[in-house]
């Protein structure tokens, strides 16, 4: 378990939620490391960007069932009538970003047809759904805790740099992973200030908690199923 | 081996009753959390690590306890973390 001690904050409902997140990462943090590091970073590079569609590509209907969600409920739940307008912004910016993820694996000869004919692992399954009964079923805040990971951690221009050179693929094929550096900190900037002005209570954040830790689990384990496919 | 923090995450999620009287030693303060970790041999983190863990529900803590024991050793180190949404 990696825990970056000096990262620990709690004097708001975004620093305590990082400062879980700092506590349980640690898995999904060697997960990563062993697909960047892995010697065949050209094979595994091609699973983990499906395995990346086969997440995303569940993202904008998590969003647009939560949003419908919290509408239902806005009448007599504030953080739910708070919560409408984000999601409303926040479908519009992540659509199509799985599209993206097509054409990347497009430019290294993976055409749409071969992603989508490949079965997404139950772990994937277990991932998306696990998001989507934390939003529907408990409260759709909950989506605020897996955005919170999903773009709290983006792409370095480093590491995509670093994968450019190690598996061979040009530059236009880590589009979504440029994308995304670019685009996550200021969403994720976005989704703090959501926290932290949101009327949120003991048990919102207990939930958002709960829903981060299980959360980061289950993708760290869909990293460590792509990078046990391919022995070193 | 797991370090103190890991040992500490360990021995609090599977003892319901001793994380309960974590949560409330440390509701007295920092020095009463550690001295009580001590009292009980239970390894004392750095203060902003006992504060996070005091925020913790106990199905939060068993959650990642579960997650820590499950993981897969790759044995890579200098880990670095990336996501796309």
């Amino acid at each position: 378990m990696a825990i970056d001690l000096e990262a620990l904050d709690l004097t708001t409902p975004s620093k305590r939620l990082w400062a879980k997140i700092g506590l349980a990462d640690g898995r999904f943090g060697a997960a990563f490391t062993a697909y960047f590091k892995h010697p065949r970073i050209r094979d595994v590079h091609v699973d983990y960007l499906i395995l990346n569609h086969q997440i995303i590509r569940g993202t904008v209907p998590l969003l647009e069932r939560a949003r419908d969600e919290a509408a239902r409920r806005a009448d007599s739940d504030a953080v739910a009538r708070d919560l409408v307008p984000y999601f409303e912004r926040h479908i519009v910016e992540e659509l199509h970003h799985d599209d993206w993820l097509l054409d990347d694996l497009e430019i290294i000869g993976v055409s749409r047809a071969d992603v989508w004919a490949r079965l997404p692992s139950p772990t994937v399954a277990e991932f998306v759904g696990a998001q989507n009964y934390w939003a529907l079923h408990v409260h759709p805040v909950a989506v605020l805790g897996y955005l919170s990971y999903m773009e709290g951690f983006p792409p370095t221009d480093e590491i995509i740099g670093d994968l450019i050179a190690r598996t061979g693929y040009p530059r236009e094929a880590f589009r979504t992973m440029v994308e995304h550096g670019d685009l996550d900190p200021e969403h994720s900037g976005e989704i703090k200030h959501m926290l932290d002005t949101l009327p949120l209570t003991e048990w919102h954040e207990a939930l958002l908690g709960l829903a981060v830790i299980s959360g980061l689990d289950l993708l760290a384990r869909t990293i460590e199923e792509v990078v046990e496919q391919h022995p070193a | 081996m797991p370090g103190p923090v890991e040992q500490l995450i360990d021995a609090l999620a599977a003892d319901p009753a001793k994380f309960r009287k974590f949560k409330s030693e440390h509701k007295k303060g920092f020095a009463a959390a550690k001295k009580w970790l001590r009292d009980n041999g239970l390894s004392s983190p750095p203060q902003n690590v006992a504060d996070t863990l005091a925020t913790l529900s106990p199905g939060e803590l068993s959650a990642m306890k579960k997650g820590r024991d499950a993981a897969t050793d790759f044995g890579v180190s200098g880990p670095m973390k990336a996501q796309m949404v």
